[in-house]
């Protein structure tokens, strides 16, 4: 019996260092630098030449999901912090001891290639640079050639944008498509309204001085107009990402949305069957740009300049444009716009170039003034107003209610 | 059963008992039965429908009811943009690692807070009971400040060490050992001569054998499922574990190829139903017991 005990106990350890034999253990010295990021989050051509980029240093590539779960917990332990990372910046803003500011490692003399809103929203107080901009997400209006056509609608871009230049003339649109054919151009009237209205003013529920502000008038307006909108019945009533609205748009309910570049990933994969009939315009209020996502480099390695040099390699402007067509990824670095690879035409949009679309509306968008607090109180008010949607309620009542539940401090 | 109806049309006096009559109570049995399986596969049927279409067929009107021709397109995909090879092995190894050491550790626990007698011994398992009703959120962060004092991120020791004996598992081989482990059979042991790991190894294990059965279905199902604590320590792609693998094929922004998430789903999925399907007498047999028991 004791033999099957030692034979049992020796096959348990075997197998135990047998499987542990694949564990190592990480350590960051300045020789190596750990990137973290969301896959599709980078540029293709950046991942796979970064390296080459760089010889002297050993670039340890982490395709993670939820990087900004992982990293916070990083943080809060002060342990198995990146050198670099895709993150969200504002809610880093609590960490910002712990975040390199790149303005001072050479970020200062490359700042001018990049959007100037872009690069002003990537930053934490007192001005200190935390996050290198990536990718941006300016607002097209995107719709379907053959449904327009069938609602006696006019299909070129730069008609179709006039007539949706205004909200009011949006409206007029979507009633007529919602007339003739059943159909809505509006997502959600909170993606294909209150965004682009709010957003077109640089309001992010902040004020431009950088105070949290969910009483202002900006906001007001914007709800109280995106919840009439919607209660009149224009829209599909569905956000998206979500299964329902990938069925609108597959089942041709869904002909028309306001929303950023990157949609359109989302959209090709929703709807496959109208590949070719769908087009890109300007959208209703003027041009606004979703703030997209920032690198920020950590205070883990003895060596930040070296790791701020690797970031804005990363998102230099011939590798961010080259992660338009493949990553959906639009580029935040002007110079990026005139390079062959953002004037392709694109087979899914019936051949136009939507990049040039996205780049005018990109350079005239306003800065955002955003703060740690945005993303909370946009969820307070985003349900609000699919209750109020759905219920029919008050717009002014059901901005005042949800405005006392809205975050005040900060 | 049948004697059952027999006495039943002796009480009564109708002749027309003899036809035997389509008994109402087992055509409703089949009935509730039948909408249960239905509940309970669709979901499943739908996994191999989406895997096996493409996003654009699920979304359409009238959706697409019976598999389609895209499964290798779709598992093509994941393969190529996850680490989903690497990550069935790891998946595989530690969900057997981490089964095996929480039935062996879990069981001996039991059985001694069952039938070995000692100074404060129910006190104890009190206090292991206790550690149960505390939630797992609460105990992440210290958790992983501690693996990372120890120096351990980034390997599978915080996945390994914290799985090897579970409070849960202790209570649930304890009660095992209560109501199948007669005390007879342990003092027989004893007068035999057998010691302490011999009485476990040779009386008590066979005996609680469906207990263990089922709590290792259990711990595989916690491990092979796991997302959030393996997405915290694990630090490079190589050693990641399945639920991260296919989360990988989430997008930036939140964007999500259903058919594509769908296809590595279902072969991540596979493993567990091979193994149900394997082990489901011993499981049934343990339910049946445990009710008559009961």
């Amino acid at each position: 019996m004791s033999k099957i005990r030692t034979a049992a106990a020796m096959g348990a350890a075997a197998a135990l260092i047998a499987a542990l034999a694949g564990c190592s253990s990480g350590g960051s010295d300045s020789k190596t630098v750990t990137i973290w990021y969301r896959p599709n989050s980078l540029p293709a051509a950046s991942i796979k030449g970064v390296q080459k980029q760089f010889p002297d240093v050993t670039i340890k590539l982490v395709k993670t999901p939820d990087v900004d779960t992982k990293l916070t917990s990083a943080l809060r332990a002060n342990s198995g912090v990146p050198d670099i990372a895709v993150a969200n910046t504002q809610p880093l803003r609590s960490a910002q001891s712990k975040i390199v500011d790149v303005s001072k490692y050479g970020f200062a003399s490359v700042k001018s290639d990049y959007l100037d809103w872009k690069v002003k929203a990537a930053q934490g107080d007192d001005g200190a640079q935390i996050g290198i901009p990536i990718d941006i997400g300016p607002e097209g209006f995107f719709y379907r050639v053959d449904k327009f056509k069938a609602a006696g609608l006019p299909t070129d871009p730069a008609d179709v944008g006039k007539l949706v230049s205004t909200f009011d003339g949006y409206e007029q649109v979507a009633q007529t498509t919602k007339d003739k054919l059943g159909a809505f151009v509006c997502d959600s009237p909170d993606s294909s309204v209150y965004v682009p209205k709010t957003f077109g003013q640089g309001y992010f529920y902040y004020s431009s001085d950088g105070k949290l502000d969910p009483g202002s008038a900006v906001n007001k307006q914007g709800f109280i107009d995106a919840t009439t909108f919607g209660q009149k019945g224009l829209c599909l009533n569905a956000q998206p990402y979500q299964s329902d609205w990938s069925a609108g748009a597959s089942q041709g309910k869904l002909v028309g949305f306001v929303g950023p570049a990157y949609e359109a990933t989302l959209l090709s994969s929703s709807a496959q069957n109208s590949s070719g009939q769908w087009r890109v315009t300007t959208a209703p209020g003027g041009s606004s740009s979703q703030i997209g996502s920032n690198l920020s480099v950590f205070k883990t390695n003895a060596d930040p300049k070296v790791t701020t040099k690797i970031a804005i390699w990363l998102t230099n402007a011939t590798n961010q444009a080259s992660g338009y067509q493949t990553d959906r990824l639009f580029p935040s670095t002007p110079a990026s716009y005139s390079m062959a690879a953002m004037k392709e035409p694109e087979s899914y949009f019936g051949g136009q170039v939507t990049a040039q679309v996205f780049a005018g509306i990109a350079k005239d968008a306003p800065t955002v003034t955003t703060g740690p607090a945005s993303i909370t109180t946009q969820t307070v008010f985003n349900n609000a107003m699919i209750d109020a949607v759905k219920n029919k309620t008050n717009p002014s009542d059901a901005f005042a209610k949800a405005l006392s539940a809205a975050p005040t401090a900060q | 059963m049948t004697s059952i109806t027999r006495t039943g049309s002796a009480r009564g006096t109708s002749t027309r008992t003899r036809r035997r009559p389509i008994r109402p109570n087992l055509v409703a049995t089949h009935v509730v039965l039948a909408i249960g399986l239905v509940l309970f596969a669709f979901p499943f049927y739908w996994l191999v429908v989406m895997a096996t279409s493409s996003t654009s067929d699920i979304f359409s009107f009238p959706p697409r009811l019976i598999p389609g021709p895209e499964f290798f397109n779709n598992f093509g995909q994941v393969l190529a943009n996850t680490t989903f090879v690497q990550a069935f092995f790891n998946s595989i190894w530690l969900t057997a690692l981490t089964a095996t050491i929480q039935l062996f550790l879990a069981s001996l626990a039991g059985y001694v807070f069952a039938k070995r007698r000692f100074p404060g011994r129910d006190r104890l398992f009190g206090l292991v009971l206790v550690t149960l009703v505390l939630p797992t959120g609460v105990a992440l962060v210290p958790s992983y400040q501690i693996y990372a004092g120890l120096g351990w991120l980034n390997s599978f020791w915080p996945l390994i060490i914290p799985s090897a004996v579970s409070a849960f598992g202790v209570f649930w081989m304890r009660q095992a050992a209560v109501s199948a482990v007669p005390d007879e059979v342990i003092d027989a042991a004893a007068i035999d001569g057998a010691g302490f790991l011999r009485t476990y190894w040779t009386v008590v294990l066979p005996m609680i054998r469906p207990s263990l059965v089922a709590l290792g279905i259990f711990q595989i199902m916690w491990t092979w499922n796991d997302y959030l604590w393996p997405l915290l320590v694990l630090g490079n792609p190589a050693q990641y574990t399945l639920p991260i693998a296919i989360q990988q094929l989430k997008g930036n922004y939140g964007n999500v190829d259903y058919s594509v998430v769908m296809a590595g789903t279902l072969v991540a999925t596979l493993p567990l139903i091979a193994l149900f399907l394997a082990l489901r007498r011993t499981v049934l047999d343990n339910v049946a017991g445990s009710a008559v028991k009961g």
